[in-house]
C-alpha cells in the first residue's frame, strides 16, 4: 500500500521549520502529517483536485486518496494492482490520479481485478483504464493482467470497453495482455468463425465478420510499420542480435469452464528479437497484422505455440508459413497441429540462409488424415499458394511441382521433430547429406499418433542415418513406450542404436516409463557420455536399478554427471555404498550423481557426491 | 452553586506570558494530562510550553475551558470513530465561531492543538481548513493559501492532461 513514508525522499518537499512566536505561517508550514490530517476530511474530487496546487499537496493529497482504496503501487517496479470488488469502496478517481501523481514513476504493469457488481461500474473502470493506457503515464504499458469475475451474460455491456481496452494497449506495445474472464467473454470479444472448417481458408477470411474496429485500427498500425520499414530503420540481413530470453511461454488458453484464461501475445515483443505467439494470430483475423510484424522487424526467434481455438484450422499453415518472411530468423518452434512437410517447404526456402535452430513438434497426423501426399515416399511436393496475395517481401523461388526438393540449410544446428510429421519425408527435403554437423538432434515420438510401427521404425531408422556422425546431443524420448510392450519396444529401439555410430554424444536424455529385467542396453555403442539423465517414472525397481545399472554404465567410461534418477526414498537408501563403488568402478570419470524425488522432500538425498572415490552419501 | 474547587496549574508559554488554569482544563491536552500525572509532588513552577505562544495559548484555553467536563475519546472510541470523523466536516456551532479567526491564528491553533494533544481541537482547526479548501478551484485555492506552482512544465502538461475530469465535477 502507498504511504506516506513510500514518498521518495528525493522528491520530499521539504518542510519548513515551525516558527517561533507569531509569524506568517502558511498551510505547506504545516508538518506533512496535519496537512494530510485536513485533506482526509475531503472528498476524492477535492482530493484530486488539490493534488494540482503544488509538488507537496500532490504527493499528499494523492497518497491519501490512494490509502481510501484497496490500491497498490508498487513504485520501483512500477506495478498497478488494482482490485475492485463488490462490497468494497472503490472510486474512479483513483485510476486517473495515477497521472498526477507526480512523483511516480512510469507504470508498465497494470493489474486489474473487478467483477460485475463493483463500483465503479466494469465498464467505467475500463473506459478510464483505457485512458490511462492512451494518454497516461502507462502509456508505455508492457503487461496488463485484467481480471473480470462476472457471469457471462453480464460480459454483453463491456465488450466495447474491454475491445478499446485492448486495442488501446496493442497501440501502445503491450507486450503481455492476460484477460482472464468467462467463456462468454472470449466469444464476445472473439466471435467463432462461423465458416465450417472444411471450406477453405480464403473463404474463412472473406466472410469473417470482425470486429471492424480493430481490424480497422490494425490496418493503420500495418501502415505505420510498413512505412518504418521503408525508411530502411530495419536492415534485413545484418547479423541480429543476441535474443533475449523468451518473454515467457503462456499460450492461448480457451476456457472450458466460466472462468478461464486468454492470453495474447503482442508481437511488439519481436523489437527484442523473439515472440511467442498463439496459432489464433495466424487466423484471418489477424494474420495481416501479425505477418506484418513479423516480416518488418530484425525477429530472430519464432515460436508458435499450440490452442485448441476451433478458428486454427489445420489447413490453414499451408496458406500462413509461406508468407512469413523474417530475414533474420534464426529459431523457429511450432508446436500444434497440421503442419505437413508440405506446408513447411516454402518456409524453409525462404529462410535457409539464417535458420539455425528448428523444432516442429505435431500431435496429429494430418498427412493420413487428409490424404497428403508425402513428398518422400511419392516425390510429390505441390506448389506454393498463387491464390493469396503474399506480403511484401522477396518472391518466392519456385519449388518444382514434382519431385524432391533439396532445401540446404547450411546454418541449422540443431534440430528437433516430432511424428506424425513423416520425419524420412522431411529429412529428405532437408538434403540432409549436407547437412553441417548438428549440435542437437531430438525426436519426441508420440507413438501412439504413428500410423503403425512400421511407420515408427522407419522415422527411427531414418533419424538415425541422419544423426550418424553429426549428432553430439540426442534426446529419444519415447514418452508413448509404455502403451506398447516391453519387447517391442525394446526391440523397435534397438536398431536404431545398434546402427548408428554416433561416437560423440555429450549428453543423451533417456526416458524410460516401464519397469523392466531386460538388459538389453541401447546405449551399448556410445562411447562418449558427460551427462545423462534416467527418467525411469519412479517404475524401475531398486534390483532393476542394482542389476542394469552397472552394466549400463559399464559402457559410459566417460560419464561425469549422472542425473534424474527417479526411486523411492528407501529404494534410494538401498543402493549401499558397495553399489555406488561398482558403479565408480564402471565409471571412473563420474562425479555427481542426482536424485529427484518426486513428492518425498529429501534434500539430502538429492546430491550423492563421488568425487575423489568417496561416496558422500548422506545420513 | 459554587464548583468545587480545583487545583490550579501554571503554564509558561514562550514568550513568558503565563496562565493559571484549573487542571481540569489544562487536562484536555493529553500532553500536559501526562506531565500533571508524572509529578508526584505539588509544585509551583510554572509548566514550560515552548512551542505556543501565549495569544494563541489563549485561545487554547478558551477551547479547553468551553468543553471541561466532557469526556476525553479513548483509544477505542477514536478508532471507531476515525474513519466516520475523517470525511466529514460538521463543526458545532460554537466551536465554528471558536475558529473563527485569521488564517495564521487558525494554523498556530492547529499546531497547538497537535502539540498540546488536544485531538477534537486538531479535528476542529483540520476541519475548518477541509471546509475552506471545498467548493473552490485550484487557482482559488492557491491564491487563498498563498501556495507556489511549482509543478515542472512536464510534470504541469501530465497533470493537465487530467484536468477535465475534475473540471467535470
Amino acid at each position: 500500500m502507498l504511504t506516506l513514508s513510500t514518498i521518495p525522499a528525493s522528491r520530499a518537499t521539504m518542510i519548513k521549520a515551525p516558527p517561533s512566536g507569531r509569524s506568517n505561517i502558511e498551510l505547506l508550514d504545516l508538518p506533512h502529517e496535519l496537512v494530510a490530517h485536513i485533506f482526509e476530511a475531503l472528498e476524492d474530487y477535492e482530493l484530486y483536485r488539490c493534488s494540482s496546487l503544488c509538488r507537496t499537496l500532490n504527493q499528499l493529497s494523492l497518497n491519501v486518496l490512494f490509502m481510501r482504496y484497496p490500491f497498490d503501487v508498487d513504485i520501483l517496479n512500477g506495478v498497478i494492482d488494482l482490485r475492485l470488488y463488490a462490497g468494497k469502496r472503490s472510486s474512479p478517481v483513483v485510476l486517473p490520479s495515477l497521472h498526477r501523481a507526480v512523483y511516480l514513476g512510469p507504470m508498465p504493469k497494470i493489474m486489474v481485478h473487478l467483477i460485475s457488481a463493483s463500483r465503479p461500474s466494469p465498464m467505467t473502470t475500463l473506459k478510464i483504464l483505457k485512458d490511462i493506457v492512451v494518454r497516461g503515464r502507462c502509456n508505455d504499458v508492457l503487461w496488463i493482467d485484467l481480471r473480470l469475475m462476472a457471469a457471462p451474460q453480464a460480459y454483453q455491456p463491456i465488450t466495447q470497453s474491454l475491445r478499446d481496452l485492448v486495442e488501446a494497449a496493442l497501440h501502445n506495445g503491450c507486450e503481455d495482455l492476460k484477460i482472464t474472464a468467462g467463456s462468454g467473454l472470449e466469444s464476445l470479444l472473439f466471435p467463432p468463425c462461423p465458416i465450417p472448417p472444411n471450406s477453405s481458408y480464403a473463404d474463412q477470411k472473406k466472410n469473417l465478420p470482425p470486429s471492424k474496429r480493430l481490424r480497422r485500427y490494425l490496418g493503420q498500425f500495418f501502415t505505420k510499420k510498413r512505412e518504418l520499414t521503408e525508411t530502411g530503420t530495419i536492415s534485413s540481413l545484418e547479423e541480429p542480435p543476441s535474443p533475449s530470453p523468451s518473454i515467457g511461454s503462456h499460450g492461448t488458453y480457451f476456457p472450458d469452464a466460466v472462468y478461464g484464461v486468454r492470453d495474447i501475445r503482442y508481437p511488439n515483443a519481436m523489437n527484442k528479437g523473439c515472440v511467442e505467439l498463439s496459432a489464433d494470430f495466424f487466423t484471418p483475423t489477424w494474420l495481416d497484422w501479425t505477418l506484418t510484424i513479423i516480416n518488418h522487424t530484425t525477429l530472430v526467434r519464432l515460436t508458435i505455440q499450440p490452442t485448441t481455438s476451433s478458428r486454427v484450422h489445420y489447413h490453414m499453415w499451408y496458406d500462413v508459413l509461406p508468407k512469413i518472411s523474417a530475414p533474420c530468423l534464426q529459431w523457429f518452434y511450432f508446436s500444434g497441429a497440421g503442419l505437413t512437410v508440405r506446408d513447411f517447404a516454402w518456409f524453409l526456402v525462404r529462410h535457409k540462409a539464417t535458420l539455425k535452430h528448428l523444432r516442429l513438434h505435431f500431435y496429429v497426423a494430418y498427412d493420413a488424415q487428409l490424404g497428403y501426399p508425402a513428398p518422400g515416399r511419392n516425390g510429390c511436393v505441390k506448389p506454393g499458394p498463387s491464390h493469396l496475395n503474399p506480403p511484401p517481401c522477396s518472391p518466392l523461388p519456385l519449388l518444382p511441382a514434382t519431385g524432391t526438393p533439396k532445401i540446404h540449410l547450411p546454418s541449422l544446428r540443431s534440430l528437433s521433430l516430432s511424428p506424425p510429421l513423416s520425419i524420412p519425408s522431411f529429412l529428405e527435403l532437408l538434403e540432409a547429406p549436407y547437412l553441417p554437423k548438428l549440435v542437437s538432434v531430438e525426436i519426441v515420438p508420440y507413438l501412439d499418433k504413428f500410423q503403425s510401427e512400421t511407420d515408427l521404425d522407419e522415422a527411427i531408422l531414418s533419424l538415425g542415418r541422419f544423426t550418424s556422425q553429426r549428432s553430439t546431443y540426442i534426446i529419444p524420448a519415447s514418452k508413448a513406450e509404455s502403451i506398447r510392450s516391453e519387447t517391442s519396444a525394446n526391440e523397435r529401439k534397438q536398431p536404431w542404436f545398434s546402427q548408428l555410430v554416433i561416437t560423440n554424444i555429450v549428453s543423451l536424455s533417456w526416458i524410460k516409463s516401464h519397469s523392466t529385467t531386460s538388459t538389453f542396453n541401447p546405449f551399448s555403442s556410445l562411447s562418449t557420455i558427460e551427462r545423462l539423465n534416467i527418467n525411469t517414472n519412479k517404475l524401475l525397481s531398486t534390483s532393476e536399478i542394482i542389476t542394469v545399472l552397472p552394466q549400463f554404465l559399464s559402457n559410459l567410461s566417460r560419464l561425469k554427471w549422472f542425473g534424474r534418477l527417479w526411486m523411492d526414498v528407501e529404494e534410494a537408501k538401498n543402493l549401499e555404498r558397495v553399489y555406488w563403488e561398482e558403479v565408480r568402478r564402471c565409471c571412473p570419470g563420474l562425479e555427481t550423481v542426482q536424485f529427484q524425488f518426486g513428492l518425498v522432500t529429501v534434500l539430502n538425498f538429492q546430491m550423492v557426491d563421488l568425487v575423489g572415490g568417496t561416496v558422500a552419501w548422506p545420513e | 452553586m459554587a464548583a468545587p474547587a480545583t487545583q490550579q496549574i501554571k503554564i509558561r508559554c514562550n514568550d513568558e506570558k503565563e496562565f493559571t488554569v484549573d487542571r481540569d482544563v489544562l487536562e484536555r491536552s493529553v500532553l500536559i494530562k501526562n506531565m500533571l500525572e508524572d509529578v508526584t509532588e505539588q509544585q509551583d513552577a510554572p509548566i514550560p510550553l515552548p512551542n505556543v505562544s501565549g495569544p494563541v495559548m489563549a485561545k487554547v484555553l478558551e477551547y479547553c475551558t468551553h468543553h471541561r467536563g466532557e469526556p476525553l475519546p479513548s483509544a477505542d472510541t477514536e478508532q471507531s470513530q476515525d474513519e466516520t470523523r475523517k470525511r466529514t466536516t460538521d463543526i458545532s456551532e460554537w466551536d465554528q465561531k471558536f475558529i473563527t479567526v485569521d488564517q495564521e491564528m487558525l494554523f498556530e491553533i492547529i499546531l497547538a492543538a497537535n502539540y498540546l494533544d488536544i485531538k477534537s481541537l486538531l479535528d476542529v482547526g483540520c476541519k475548518t481548513v477541509a471546509n475552506m479548501i471545498k467548493g473552490k478551484t485550484p487557482e482559488e485555492i492557491r491564491k487563498l493559501f498563498n501556495i507556489v506552482n511549482d509543478f515542472t512544465p512536464e510534470e504541469e502538461a501530465q497533470i493537465k492532461k487530467e484536468n477535465e475530469w475534475a473540471e467535470d465535477r
